[in-house]
């Protein structure tokens, strides 16, 4: 009888080893029974597997009797008993916990429904649709609380990015988390290899960043292979830019009209070459120094894969964008090689490795006196571009340089190498309990050359030795973190628990020189060796070394699964402080409930899920101070002469301070998220004030100080409170799928002090004449700030009837004097900050064919149109907008003060004053993408699995009443109170492109 | 197995204790010389006193402001350049237009500050400071001073009374209050009489420390100091000092005077000192100067600038032989018999005048590329002093004729046959230092403003920088 047993086993275990028998099926949800292409088919209690095909179907051989287990993101894993059949087909219910999905964390993930604090998350999708040259271009409009502006449309060109408004004077760049490394900017990242991005808002979630997550975290995840077949894809697109307006300035004929007009208002001879107006040719400056038709163009080929030991993912990418003005471009080749490792059960290693070289040229476009737009759209336009004999002709007319000699004689350009990497290694050491260490090094080299032939446009406008100039910087930066995690569930407790330390060494350094006179202007020569005045070549060079120690820990304790607690400590040491203010120590807390998992909620058909949050915490931040700042040091350079020869001069021009601290910002958060409908409607809200105090900045101070520089203080408070919101709903019925995404913020800031003895800071010098912003206590930051317009004088009764402006006529501008005292007063003006921004993603998607539409706008808030300081000059002296032609000429001509009289010798008009603000707000169609896929069933017999070809045009339509270049406005060079000053920035392009995207 | 995981583990989180909380790590010192270390031997008080002189040689202070104003405003020249608008900065002033917005006037307040505060910085750092050598420190020291007063000399002339700086200030003090011109006048008098008690004659100077304050620089400025305050008997008896220490003489030929060879010559009471480096740079960017290519005819590579009036020109007794080393006419020839030789031509559309000036011009072969030109700025030349002893003589009633006729004939002139005092100074002055940036100052100080097209008293001191108002609400503004 044993006997029999034995071999009845060992029959039936046969059997069961050789019973396989081939299981076909497809996988359709439940919800709209339409099929679901790449749902993980697993044999139960092995490895073996495999996915479903884009028709929802899949193939396995599998024992008669065994079990397979379906698996799919945003449904429930369904379990399902062969039981002999050959035809399994199976139904998925939606995941109703859908927002369970895992988010990365500062150091570590947890699960989106667990979360207590403020977190984004973009949809990679919706971004990669995108066609711009770098990932946080593509970030506008995508988050609530999240704004992004294009600080200039040069190729390749900088992004303001701004975390809940300005929260402080100083430093209010985010910090950019790429795969566990912190790093400056992001724009070296091939928009392709990224899988997610997450934005932690509010401090408790930010303070495990401590002093580098004051301006909110940004935490991008690249893309990972993965156990399933491996991909090929191939991604490409190629595009024409042009600009989406021109500049609107007079012809040859009107300016002349208007010049005369304001030499003879002035008594002063007018040019005899402009007697005769209607006979003079015109040349359009801005069509000319305008790239027609510029190009775009992108490939992208990676390929990931894996198995359940290890995965892989390699890519390489290459972009070229030529700019929209002549001379400009950039160029970026990228290589990335990321991988995943288990070599054993309780070790987990890995890297991720990038090496990118870009390369741009630029033109001045950043300062308001001479950069290329400014100078095209103030050249006049009677000055033809060239002479007949070919050379660049001179203006005489003004002091302007010919824009198109300034484009051809300069060579400038600036090439990065960078190199960035990390190696991490997870132990397990025992269950729950993991040790992970990170290593992050960056180094980055860059060049930037220049060359400046000899040229002869006028005897302002020459260079009679040529010059050649090389300078370099490198970066070496490096981070280790190192961190211990426990996890542990006790019946209904579960608790997690991180602890770690991190260091943090950036070492940059840079030379430079530059030597005259190369014999030829030959591009292959221009090296310093060659120059001939070698032996007297100037020469630079320094350094800097900033370093940061920290120790961090965070708990977070859950108890049912509905009420969840966060903690946060971070203590960071600086080297950038003096001894006794190294140190600062900041933490916050946060809690949450998970309504729908209560009884009274979870019977409630219409709440998928519904949960409460609130937080506080504290962190430090010391932003944008340079290094060294606690000292007063010496710059070389103050040279003068003894006996004929050079005496080399120091000065200290600065004022160190050894007093400098953290600034401190103090955030409390309040926030839902919520899913309807079975989550087809879905999304959070977010209530917050963030206070930051000691706010370090450098304040103007006046010349008496003997200080070229002003040096850095904790001065002053500010508040921003605001409110989010985000909603997301999605749907499908039959073969039509469409979504609807708003975004919508509001911040409102508010300046609480300045510190001691500081009752105002002026900011955004514009022409060195005036400052066009002014900081108060107990109004937002940065508001323009002059005098107020009163229309124009139309008659001599009206002048005589005012003492405050004196050599004015009719036709000038009245400025208002609100306290009658006989003088005129300074008024502020509007604000450059917006009342709120939102955005608008639809997607809609029919059989094939799929619709992507973003919209994108700012409301509320006040430009400084920098350019219409001169198209709009009474002097006449610069070419002028063709709104001018309404100029007053005689009483009851005209009334709007932005078009007074003309005359040559003005300065009542040219102050500052609301003639230069403007309403910013715009509403612009972002992008607009119609993509067409392949059917499956054509394109797997050339064993593809997506062929999808698109057209893109981003920058449709921009709704404004701003009459400058772009209304996009963000942060001028001179700091955080240069806000909303449009110098004649580089205007973003209007773009169309054709695009490929293949995968096998 | 569980042994080894137990074992690295102990030896990774010791590893990772271990790597944090050390201040060491922290302390990054910084890669510029800080003050607190700066000033610890000779050298190092040398090169900030150079940092001390630097702005003496800026494009907005001297350069090109000294004759903007100090001929340009004045009947002896106009602006000339492309147009109105070529410099609209000195056309404004020109026309006593002004605003408070003007980057000229901008310059000549925040310039004379930065020299103030590396004076200040440098008397700080080395007063009692037993590293520097005793010699040397209170040499170093003297100097600032006499670019102290020199700086607040700028301010009073051009504003009046200004917030006087003597020290290091601490934020607080950033917005002090003007003071009133007299307490300006006190402490420029009070840095040169400090200066001129410990600075070497300028004989004693070594070749290589040409152009280094003197005795004779901070008395002579002194002098100067006294004029404007009209204290006649003090600038009388400080004058006549100067003259017969015989530290200076007058240049045997008038014309050598302006001369690249004559830099710091025997006439040179205090020269601000230009040099070509030949970096093929802007002029100002180094250390030369752009004034001889602003005043050259635009029809020989000039910019035109600084146009002489022909009310000058008429000043010139005939026969002066002044005229021609001042004034260029059309068709001059300028370096006959060298290889330089150019002839200048004057008369075209932008020049309101049909005159050039000819004291800053150079020959080819002196000139640097770019305008980096050498060729020091005659600050106070000892033809000067003398017309200050005259002139103080004439209110004194004491002896005029003699040191006025001393600068007369070295030109070739006679002796003065006018009985006016003051008119014979006042005319002296104006042909022997016409288009040397003093004519201006010389009418405002002596109540002949009105010799000016649109000049009214109100307009004596410039209004204050906007930009320094808005940052300091503490000054008051002048009228104007």
């Amino acid at each position: 009888m044993k006997k029999i047993i034995l071999l009845l086993c060992f029959m039936l275990s046969s059997h069961l080893f050789y019973a396989q028998s081939k299981v076909t099926g497809v996988v359709i949800s439940s919800d709209d029974k339409l099929s679901i292409p790449g749902v993980s088919v697993l044999i139960k209690g092995t490895a073996k597997g495999t996915t479903t095909d884009f028709d929802g179907r899949f193939v396995i051989e599998v024992p008669k009797d065994g079990v397979l287990i379906f698996s799919y993101v945003g449904y429930k894993t369904q379990e399902v008993s062969v039981n002999d059949r050959s035809v399994i087909d199976v139904q998925l219910e939606t995941d109703v916990t859908a927002l369970d999905e895992v988010v990365v964390v500062g150091y570590g993930t947890q699960k989106k429904s667990d979360l207590t604090g403020a977190i984004s998350t973009v949809k990679m999708e919706d971004v990669q649709k995108r066609q711009v040259s770098t990932i946080d271009q593509a970030l506008q409009g995508q988050m609530a609380g999240v704004d992004v502006t294009v600080n200039s449309g040069t190729p390749g060109g900088g992004v303001m990015v701004r975390i809940r408004g300005v929260g402080t004077l100083n430093g209010t760049e985010p910090l950019f988390v790429v795969d566990g490394m912190m790093v400056d900017n992001i724009d070296y990242l091939n928009v392709d290899d990224i899988a997610d991005i997450q934005v932690l808002k509010d401090a408790s979630s930010t303070a495990i960043y401590g002093s580098r997550g004051a301006n909110g975290v940004v935490i991008i995840s690249t893309k990972k292979g993965d156990s399933k077949e491996p991909k090929i894809t191939f991604n490409s697109y190629y595009g024409i830019q042009n600009f989406w307006r021109s500049a609107p300035v007079t012809n040859s004929k009107y300016w002349a009209i208007l010049n005369n007009e304001a030499k003879n208002a002035a008594g002063i001879n007018t040019f005899s070459s402009l007697v005769n107006p209607s006979s003079l040719p015109s040349t359009d400056w801005f069509g000319e120094i305008s790239n027609k038709d510029a190009s775009i163009a992108n490939y992208d080929f990676s390929i990931s894969g894996g198995n359940e030991k290890s995965n892989y993912f390699l890519s390489t990418g290459y972009l070229k964008q030529e700019g929209i003005v002549k001379k400009t471009d950039f160029e970026r080749i990228s290589l990335r090689i990321n991988s995943n490792h288990q070599p054993k059960s309780w070790l987990k290693v890995g890297e991720n490795i990038s090496l990118v070289k870009t390369k741009s040229r630029s033109v001045n476009e950043e300062d308001e006196w001479n950069n290329i737009l400014i100078s095209a759209m103030n050249m006049d336009p009677v000055t033809p571009v060239k002479n007949p004999d070919g050379s660049f002709s001179a203006g005489i007319y003004n002091d302007i340089f010919n824009p198109l000699a300034e484009i051809e004689y300069t060579n400038n350009s600036y090439s990065s190498y960078r190199t960035l990497g990390n190696v991490f290694a997870e132990l397990e050491l025992f269950k729950g309990f993991t040790f992970k260490s990170n290593l992050s090094i960056e180094y980055s080299f860059g060049v930037s050359d220049g060359f400046n032939p000899v040229y002869y446009v006028s005897p302002t406008q020459h260079n009679d030795v040529s010059r050649i100039s090389k300078d370099h910087d490198s970066q070496f930066m490096s981070q280790w973190s190192n961190t211990i995690n426990y996890n542990k569930d006790f019946g209904e407790h579960s608790i997690s628990v991180l602890f770690g330390t991190e260091v943090f060494n950036n070492r940059y350094l840079w030379d430079g020189s530059s030597a005259s006179d190369l014999p030829t202007d030959d591009p292959d020569v221009r090296y310093i060796d060659n120059a001939k005045g070698r032996n007297l070549a100037q020469i630079y060079g320094s350094t800097f070394l900033v370093r940061q120690e920290s120790v961090l820990s965070r708990i977070n304790y859950s108890y049912k699964n509905k009420y969840l607690v966060t903690a946060n400590f971070r203590a960071d040491g600086s080297s950038k402080f003096s001894d006794k203010h190294k140190w600062g120590y900041f933490p916050s807390f946060s809690v949450g409930w998970k309504l729908s998992e209560e009884p009274f909620l979870k019977s409630v058909d219409l709440i998928s899920s519904l949960k409460l949050r609130a937080g506080w915490g504290q962190i430090g931040n010391q932003g944008s101070v340079p290094a060294y700042q606690s000292v007063t040091t010496a710059s070389t350079g103050q040279n003068y002469v003894w006996g004929g020869a050079l005496v080399p001069g120091i000065a200290f021009q600065s004022s160190g301070n050894n007093e400098i601290k953290w600034e401190t910002s103090t955030t409390t958060n309040i926030g839902v998220d919520f899913g309807l409908f079975k989550n087809k409607l879905n999304g959070s809200a977010e209530y917050y004030v963030k206070k930051t105090s000691d706010m370090l900045l450098q304040v103007p101070i006046a010349s008496q100080s003997g200080l070229q520089e002003a040096p850095w203080q904790n001065a002053g408070e500010m508040k921003n409170t605001g409110f989010e919101l985000s909603l997301n709903y999605s749907n499908k019925e039959n073969d039509f799928k469409y979504g609807l995404g708003i975004v919508f913020s509001t911040v409102k800031n508010e300046v609480l002090s300045l510190g001691n003895g500081n009752e105002f800071i002026n900011g955004g010098s514009f022409r060195e004449n005036f400052f066009v912003t002014r900081t108060v206590v107990g109004k937002p930051i940065a508001q323009f700030y002059g005098y107020k317009t009163d229309g124009l004088f139309q008659n001599q009764a009206e002048v005589d009837a005012q003492t405050a402006q004196v050599n004015v006529a009719p036709g000038d501008v009245r400025y208002v004097d609100a306290d009658k005292d006989g003088n005129l007063d300074l008024q502020f003006l509007g604000s450059p900050l917006p009342d709120f921004s939102y955005s608008l993603n639809t997607n809609f998607e029919y059989k094939d064919v799929d619709l992507n539409i973003v919209l994108q706008g700012v409301e509320g808030n006040k430009i400084f149109n920098g350019t219409t300081y001169y198209n709009r000059s009474s002097s006449g002296y610069w070419n002028m907008n063709v709104d001018m032609l309404n100029r007053w000429t005689g009483e009851g001509s005209q009334t709007n003060a932005l078009y007074p009289r003309m005359n040559a010798t003005d300065s009542n008009n040219s102050l500052m004053s609301d003639r230069y603000i403007e309403d910013g707000s715009y509403l612009r169609i972002k992008t607009v993408q119609l993509g067409y896929s392949l059917p499956n069933d054509l394109i797997e017999k050339f064993h593809v699995s997506k062929f999808r070809i698109y057209v893109t045009a981003q920058n449709l339509f921009t709704f404004t009443k701003y009459t400058g270049l772009d209304p996009e406005i963000g942060q001028g060079q001179q700091g955080a109170l240069d806000l909303g000053i449009d110098r004649a920035f580089y205007p973003q392009s209007r773009l169309f492109s054709l695009g490929l995207n293949l995968e096998f | 197995m569980k042994k080894i995981i137990y074992k690295s583990s102990i030896l990774l989180l010791s590893i990772f204790f271990l790597q944090s909380c050390s201040n060491d790590f922290l302390d990054t010192p910084a890669p510029n010389l800080s003050d607190a270390v700066y000033f610890s031997n000779d050298g190092a008080a040398l090169s900030a006193l150079a940092g001390v002189y630097d702005p003496l040689g800026w494009y907005d202070n001297m350069q090109v402001d000294e004759w903007a104003i100090g001929d340009v405003v004045s009947d002896d020249a106009e602006k000339g350049g492309e147009n109105d608008a070529d410099q609209a900065d000195i056309y404004a002033i020109s026309i006593f237009n002004a605003n408070a917005e003007n980057g000229l006037i901008r310059e000549k307040w925040q310039a004379p500050y930065v020299g103030i505060g590396r004076a200040n910085k440098l008397i700080e750092g080395i007063t009692d400071n037993e590293k520097i050598s005793e010699s040397v420190r209170s040499r170093v020291i003297a100097e600032a001073k006499f670019l102290r007063g020199l700086y607040y000399f700028q301010l009073a002339k051009v504003f009046g009374g200004v917030p006087i700086v003597t020290k290091v200030l601490s934020p607080s003090e950033f917005t002090l209050p003007r003071n009133t011109l007299e307490e300006t006048w006190a402490q420029i008098e009070s840095d040169l009489t400090d200066a001129k008690s410990v600075l070497p004659k300028k004989s004693d100077l070594p070749t290589s420390e040409k152009g280094r304050a003197t005795w004779g620089a901070a008395s002579a400025l002194l002098v100067k100091a006294y004029i404007f305050q009209e204290k006649w008997t003090e600038a009388e008896a400080l004058a006549k000092e100067i003259v017969n220490s015989l530290e200076y003489d007058l240049e045997p030929s008038y014309e050598d005077i302006f001369r690249l060879s004559h830099d710091n010559g025997i006439e040179s009471v205090f020269d601000i000192q230009y040099a070509n480096l030949n970096t093929g740079d802007w002029g100002d960017d180094q250390e030369g100067t752009i004034t001889p290519v602003f005043q050259g005819s635009r029809l020989n590579g000039g910019y035109g600038f600084d146009c002489p009036t022909q009310d000058l020109f008429d000043e010139f007794e005939a026969g002066d032989p002044r005229l021609k080393a001042t004034i260029i006419s059309d068709g001059d020839v300028l370096w006959e018999g060298t290889p330089d030789e150019e002839t200048i031509y004057t008369i075209y559309p932008q020049n309101p005048t049909g005159y050039h000036s000819r004291k800053y011009q150079l020959p080819a072969s002196e000139k640097g590329a770019e305008s980096e030109d050498p060729l020091n700025w005659r600050f106070i030349r000892f033809a000067e002093v003398l017309l200050w002893q005259a002139e103080a003589a004439v209110h004194n009633g004491s002896d005029w004729e003699t040191p006025l006729n001393r600068v007369r004939n070295r030109a070739g002139l006679s002796n003065t046959n006018q009985t006016d005092g003051l008119k014979a100074v006042y005319h002296e002055r104006r042909v022997e230092l016409a288009m040397e940036g003093h004519r201006y100052w010389d009418l405002v100080r002596t109540g002949r403003g009105s010799l000016m097209n649109g000049y009214s008293d109100n307009k004596r001191y410039f209004l204050i920088p906007s930009i320094e108002m808005s940052l300091n609400p503490n000054l008051e503004q002048n009228p104007y």
